[in-house]
């Protein structure tokens, strides 16, 4: 442990006050900036090629085919445009094409922005608008209403103008040139929900995936022998462990086909049947296999890793899984998008024993955290006192795509000086031990299944739906999910239409604009929305409902 | 105050009645005159992993039907046919 001493920053603007703290630095992992991602799939062709690479629906690429085709898609890709600095659609359903399309693009230079096939084009249209990609990849076009792009890769075709990756196989030779993406080159550009109504980019960059690959291979140990379940969807960061750190690994990489995430006896089949080891998923994919996978029924000996992350574990589910699997060694991995994994907790047996909750643990290699006071008056924060998490490492973000204010406001200059820090909006608190435990959120944003969710996004894309009056977005706490969304309404009172009908227009309405995640679980029409004295809404009156209740019957 | 809206109270429905009601009323809302056919996709109609876990528990708890977790598949859950098929194999 190292003890730095830093000062805090007023605002962003200026620093205020000197203080010290401890930061927890484990210096063992040195990445070489000047690495790309690209890189890890050469060095597992050369060591790993005849080994399989993707197993997806019973077809097996070998890492020596994996390296082929991308650098043949690269090709194509390089002619159409793809280029340091240019954006490039990535929109698959789980395929070997979409790993053989990620890698082409990285060999490229250019930066991949995954597009969930399932996402409303109106969601597809603002990312545009955000990271004007020209070039689309994905399992199939892009819909019609997107506009036109110079180029189109796909699975599968209906027209004459998209090319297909089979295809490309056939006519194309393998991408010779060299292209040398600059130092902090962005890797990709993930989408999440947006306080303010509209997505926010945060860009990610190759050394934070390289970081954290590398990082993944060293703390569980992954070998060539290791098969990596890809249970979350490209768009999501959990991903980028099951592809990077398998790779990095020369290890085999398993992508969880999208309907079976839903009927978990048939994935628990299907890992079994796989033999897959690794698993890394939201805590709710786990529960849904735990409680409706019937476990007992499958061979999982092969089971050695099971990494959660993306929202809290709850203890009874832990010790599910821990009985479930008592082969596999059990970790916690924290972060918000923007630093990927920055802090992680190896479950221990205490753990399984005791009711608190579970830690989120101690900074990753090279990754420095510190707790500041949330109010600017008060000091420095101590052992077991509460602060802002603050998170400066390899794998932070450079910032938000296009919104300087944004980048500004959540990056601030580190308190030893050395650089930023993101400010990940997580209250924390720091034990005897050194170990960090999360506490809630300092402001409204929900996790629902892994997701993060700006209550605000909801409410400003409820509000552009005609009739509406007032809308507030909720959590209700849900067993299994962690949370559930639920969306309070109260519609203009002279509009002649029946509640029902207005209720399956808005959620029609919901649908076409937001990911089917951020669509509210549970809808509540009242006449006008609660308010606090202030006349702000009444959060606290919309979730138990009683505070009003009694102010209308005085 | 309470919410003025809230979903219709339980009487006596047939099983497809039930789960048609329960399916486009509150799990997947859509109003009377966009409900499709009972041999419509429901994965089309936004049924996810969330929804179909409400779903099963909705059968098992509102309808008192024992599904085994081994029989949740794709078929017999795609449509509301399929579903009443299902259920009907436990009545």
């Amino acid at each position: 442990m190292r003890f730095h001493i830093g000062a805090t920053v007023d605002g962003g603007l200026s620093f205020f006050d000197l203080w010290t703290h401890n930061c927890l630095t484990m210096a063992s992992v040195e990445t070489d900036q000047r690495e790309s991602i690209f890189a890890l799939l050469i060095r597992a062709a050369d060591a790993h090629g005849a080994r399989p690479a993707v197993e997806f629906a019973d077809q097996t690429i070998t890492y020596h085919d994996l390296l082929d085709r991308s650098l043949r898609l690269a090709a194509a890709l390089t002619e159409a445009g793809a280029a340091p600095g240019a954006f490039v659609a990535f929109s698959f359903k789980k395929s070997i094409d979409a790993i053989v399309a990620m890698f082409a693009i990285a060999r490229t230079g250019a930066t991949y922005v995954p597009l969930d096939p399932t996402w409303p084009v109106a969601r597809f249209q603002a990312i545009r608008a955000a990271a004007p990609f020209d070039i689309w990849t994905g399992t199939v076009a892009p819909p019609t209403e997107l506009g036109k792009t110079s180029a189109i890769f796909a699975t599968t075709t209906t027209n004459e103008t998209t090319r297909t990756f089979a295809s490309i196989q056939e006519i194309r030779e393998p991408l010779t040139i060299d292209i040398v993406p600059p130092a902090d080159d962005i890797a990709n550009v993930l989408f999440t929900s947006g306080s303010t109504g509209i997505p926010k980019g945060v860009q990610i960059t190759s050394r934070s995936l390289l970081h954290f690959a590398k990082w993944g291979v060293e703390t569980f140990g992954l070998t060539s022998e290791d098969r990596l379940a890809n249970h979350a969807p490209y768009n999501f960061d959990l991903s980028t462990f099951d592809i990077f750190a398998a790779v990095a690994a020369g290890a085999c990489m398993c992508p969880i086909a999208e309907q079976l995430r839903m009927f978990p006896y048939r994935l628990a089949q299907d890992i079994a049947a796989r033999g897959i080891t690794t698993w890394y998923s939201v805590p709710s994919a786990l529960a849904l296999l735990v409680q409706r996978g019937k476990l007992a029924d499958h061979d999982l000996s092969k089971m050695r890793r099971i990494l959660f992350a993306g929202e809290v574990m709850p203890k009874p589910l832990l010790r599910d899984i821990a009985a479930a699997l008592p082969n596999a060694e059990l970790a916690n991995l924290y972060g918000p998008t923007e630093t990927n994994v920055c802090t992680w907790h190896r479950v221990t047996a205490r753990d399984l024993e005791d009711d608190g909750p579970l830690p989120i643990g101690i900074p990753i290699d090279n990754t420095l955290a510190w707790l500041i006071p949330e109010s600017s008056n008060a000091s420095d924060v101590d052992t077991n006192e509460t602060g802002e998490l603050l998170i400066a490492g390899p794998t932070v973000t450079p910032g938000y795509l296009n919104d300087a204010a944004l980048t500004n406001d959540k990056l601030i200059a580190a308190p030893d000086g050395d650089g930023f820090a993101y400010r990940t909006g997580d209250r924390c608190r720091r034990d005897e031990d050194g170990v960090l435990h999360f506490l809630g959120r300092i402001d409204r944003m929900i996790k629902a299944r892994g997701h993060r969710i700006e209550p605000g996004e909801i409410e400003a894309a409820l509000e552009t739906c005609n009739g509406i009056k007032e809308v507030a977005v909720i959590a209700v706490a849900d067993e299994t999910f962690g949370n559930r969304i639920k969306a309070c309404v109260s519609f203009d009172t002279n509009a002649a239409i029946d509640q029902n009908d207005r209720q399956t227009s808005l959620i029609q309405f919901a649908r076409q604009r937001l990911p089917s995640y951020m669509v509210p679980d549970l809808w509540e029409i009242w006449e006008y929305l609660p308010r606090t004295e202030r006349g702000k809404v009444d959060y606290r009156a919309l979730s138990t409902g009683a505070p009003l209740s009694k102010r209308q019957q005085t | 105050m309470r919410p003025i809206w809230a979903a219709p109270s339980d009487f006596i429905m047939s099983d497809r009645e039930q789960l048609r009601d329960y399916v486009f009323g509150e799990l997947l809302p859509l109003s009377n005159a966009n409900r499709p056919a009972d041999d419509a996709s429901l994965f089309d109609h936004g049924l996810d992993s969330l929804r179909l876990m409400q779903l099963l528990v909705f059968v098992e708890e509102k309808m008192r039907i024992t599904l085994p977790d081994h029989e949740v598949t794709p078929e017999r859950v795609e449509t509301i046919d399929s579903i009443v098929g299902w259920i009907e194999s436990h009545r």
